[in-house]
């Protein structure tokens, strides 16, 4: 324990350097500042920083990356109160409770729950991080291509299940994802596959453009469909949160908090289901039950503590097993690799201290939103007056920037426009864009530890049901799949009869 | 376009996906297995793509069945809403002449204030005068594309296309 703490000391001193503090101050504003604009998400906001940080060091652009996804995460509950419009997916639970507290002239006083919560959100998160990441880290070691292969399926099949309202379009969206790092040239043979002759094609699609594409350009193509009207901000009271929140409502933070950071450790479970789960329980456990969804305080606090405190509980399964706990962290994974940070088992055994520097970034973006909350609120909002048709060009040419900087090449800029179109019709379908991120990210490790087992047992399926770890993975995924099929045939089969008894 | 049911959709998307599916298996099939170099079944390049295409056709036949059973119930999924209108025609549009168009053929600070200025001028609110309506876009764009070309190529040290 002593260990990590002087680890920790140490990654604080490391990142303590005046440089350091203003790329997380910045950073974290800017993150601030994507969460809060409708139709701007963590998830393309980190593509598209990812690209700004390219020719930083490693622990310094990670860093910007970790501020952004707080400050996104956080910065979405500014709109989800003052205009019942959630900033980011993770803030839609913010609205019920955001809202009709800024129509009762509190807004001001939300917004400070709101900037407590996810304060100790992430706190509560970060602690969880420190802790758990070198237990899982070791218990990882014990994980060959069989469990790997079952991860990898488990973060498709949980996103798809959970992240949309129709878990069969979920999986469809996981299982197509998977397909797309199938294409280029394979590790064993380099034999081209799905390239089509196209050279460009051979060295396979690149994850930034795509999910630029995927999260950005589709996000921009819905945003645009309907005219926005014009952004009337009421004036509001104080911002500065209150002690007395904090001591009446230490139960609901603590039990959000642990939720949040649970839902964040499951692989592909994103932060708004962190939210929606922390409100339900809050909902659950609540005295003042009556209140919830007219103004509670004690909702709003539930809401924000789970989405903040899952950051870094997605963060855990990112380090210990290569597999994001939620589709922003699925950019920040891919960005680590393109740092040359090596996430995975190995990392408690090769650079423990990375572990301490991550916990170091979080506390930095905590920081960062507890002054933006108190000091910079009144300006902040002003940013939700740009008028929509200014911004989303602007956005455009940074996902062209985005797309085009990885590599230097024109030709990820028409895989952004490609993925760009086809998320903005998937979504349109109805179909959820978490999955299909978790299944570009997780793909290549599906493949390569699917042959390798296979390999390894040389065709024999069972050690992938008899090993323990294996065979609880297996189960999961069976049950799920199994009881989310049940359910579809019993809603077709209710709406056969139904009509029936009506008529 | 017109608004569809849900329903419809969903039938036509399940046999999309079973087509796309059909599409990898073959592909998959078709491809080298290497047992001039010992490859075995599980190390063969098609393995993994053939299990996904197949699961792939699996699940839209799943939804085309949904569907289908769905619409022979009566069932009402509701309406969908076209899949695009007027507004998102333009704009995919004017991304699609500045992304194949203009990004590389001229430089990049002047094919960025171009599809700024049209982009913001084409979706101001109606109500502006068509003078000032240019004017401010004409603006937005100089000053964004300015910007966005320093701030990326002398402070990030990125490289624009």
């Amino acid at each position: 324990m002593f260990d990590g703490l002087i680890a920790f000391g140490h990654s604080l001193l490391h990142f303590g350097t005046p440089m350091v503090i203003g790329y997380a101050l910045l950073s974290s504003l800017a993150g601030v500042v994507i969460g809060a604009l409708p139709g701007l998400t963590a998830t393309m906001g980190l593509a598209l920083m990812t690209t700004l940080t390219l020719k930083l060091p490693a622990d310094q652009a990670l860093l910007v990356l970790i501020c952004t996804y707080v400050g996104a995460i956080y910065g979405g509950s500014r709109s989800a109160i003052l205009l019942n419009i959630p900033g980011t997916p993770a803030s839609a639970a913010s609205c019920l409770d955001g809202y009709a507290l800024a129509r009762q002239g509190l807004a001001g006083r939300a917004m400070g729950i709101a900037t407590t919560g996810s304060v100790l959100g992430t706190l509560i998160g970060m602690v969880a991080l420190a802790c758990f990441t070198p237990i899982l880290g070791n218990l990882a070691l014990k994980f060959g291509a069989y469990e790997f292969f079952w991860l990898a399926l488990f973060g498709v099949i949980i996103a798809g299940t959970l992240t949309g309202d129709d878990p069969l379009k979920g999986w469809i969206a996981g299982i197509a994802g998977l397909f797309i790092p199938m294409i280029g040239q394979e590790s064993q043979y380099a034999y081209e596959r799905f390239s089509f002759g196209l050279r460009d094609l051979a060295g396979g699609i690149q994850l930034v453009p795509a999910l630029v594409g995927a999260f950005g350009f589709a996000e921009l193509l819905t945003a645009m469909r309907e005219r926005q009207a014009p952004v009337k901000i009421n004036a509001f009271d104080t911002v500065i949160p209150r002690l007395r929140d904090i001591t009446q409502y230490w139960r609901t933070i603590l039990r959000s908090g642990l939720i949040g950071t649970g839902v964040g450790i499951v692989p592909g479970v994103g932060e708004d289901v962190a939210a929606w789960s922390s409100y339900a329980a809050a909902k659950r456990a609540s005295a003042e039950r009556a209140k919830f969804g007219k103004g509670s305080i004690e909702g709003l606090m539930a809401a924000e503590t789970g989405d903040n405190a899952c950051v870094p509980g997605a963060m855990i399964p990112v380090l210990t097993l290569a597999i994001p706990g939620s589709a922003p962290a699925a950019v920040l994974m891919a960005a680590m690799i393109i740092h040359g940070v090596k996430p995975g088992p190995m990392i408690m055994i090769e650079s423990p201290r990375f572990v301490y520097d991550v916990v170091a970034m979080m506390l930095f973006a905590t920081l960062g939103i507890l002054i933006y909350g108190m000091v910079l609120t009144k300006l902040l909002v002003q940013v939700l007056r740009v008028p929509q048709h200014v911004i989303t060009p602007i956005i455009f040419v940074l996902c062209t920037i985005g797309s085009f900087a990885i590599a230097g090449r024109l030709f990820d800029v028409w895989v952004m426009l490609l993925f760009g179109f086809i998320g903005y019709g998937l979504r349109h379908f109805g179909y959820p864009m978490a999955p299909l991120v978790l299944g570009i990210v997780l793909g290549d490790l599906l493949e390569k530890n699917l042959r390798r087992a296979l390999v390894l047992s040389d065709g024999d399926l069972a050690p992938f049901f008899t090993r323990p770890i294996s065979g609880v993975l297996a189960a999961l995924i069976i049950g799920t799949v199994a009881w989310r099929l049940l359910t579809l045939r019993r809603r077709s089969g209710h709406a056969a009869t139904a009509p029936a008894g009506h008529a | 376009m017109v608004p569809g049911s849900r329903t419809r959709a969903d039938f036509i998307g399940g046999a999309v996906w079973i087509a796309l599916g059909f599409v990898i298996v073959v592909a998959s099939w078709r491809m080298d297995r290497f047992t001039q170099m010992g490859a075995t079944l599980y190390t063969i390049p098609g393995l993994v793509p053939g299990i996904v295409g197949a699961v792939l056709m699996l699940l839209g036949a799943l939804l085309m069945l949904r569907a289908w059973r769905e619409r022979s119930a009566g069932v009402d999924g509701g309406m969908l809403e076209p899949l695009v209108n007027a507004r998102v025609l333009r704009f995919g549009a004017a991304c699609l002449a500045y992304a194949l168009g203009l990004v590389g053929r001229m430089p990049f600070w002047l094919g960025t204030a171009l599809f700024v200025a049209v982009a913001v001028a084409l979706f101001a609110p109606a109500g502006q005068p068509p003078a000032r309506r240019c004017g401010l876009a004409t603006v937005i764009g100089l000053v964004t594309a300015l910007l966005i070309a320093t701030v990326f190529e002398r402070l990030f040290l990125v490289r624009l296309p």
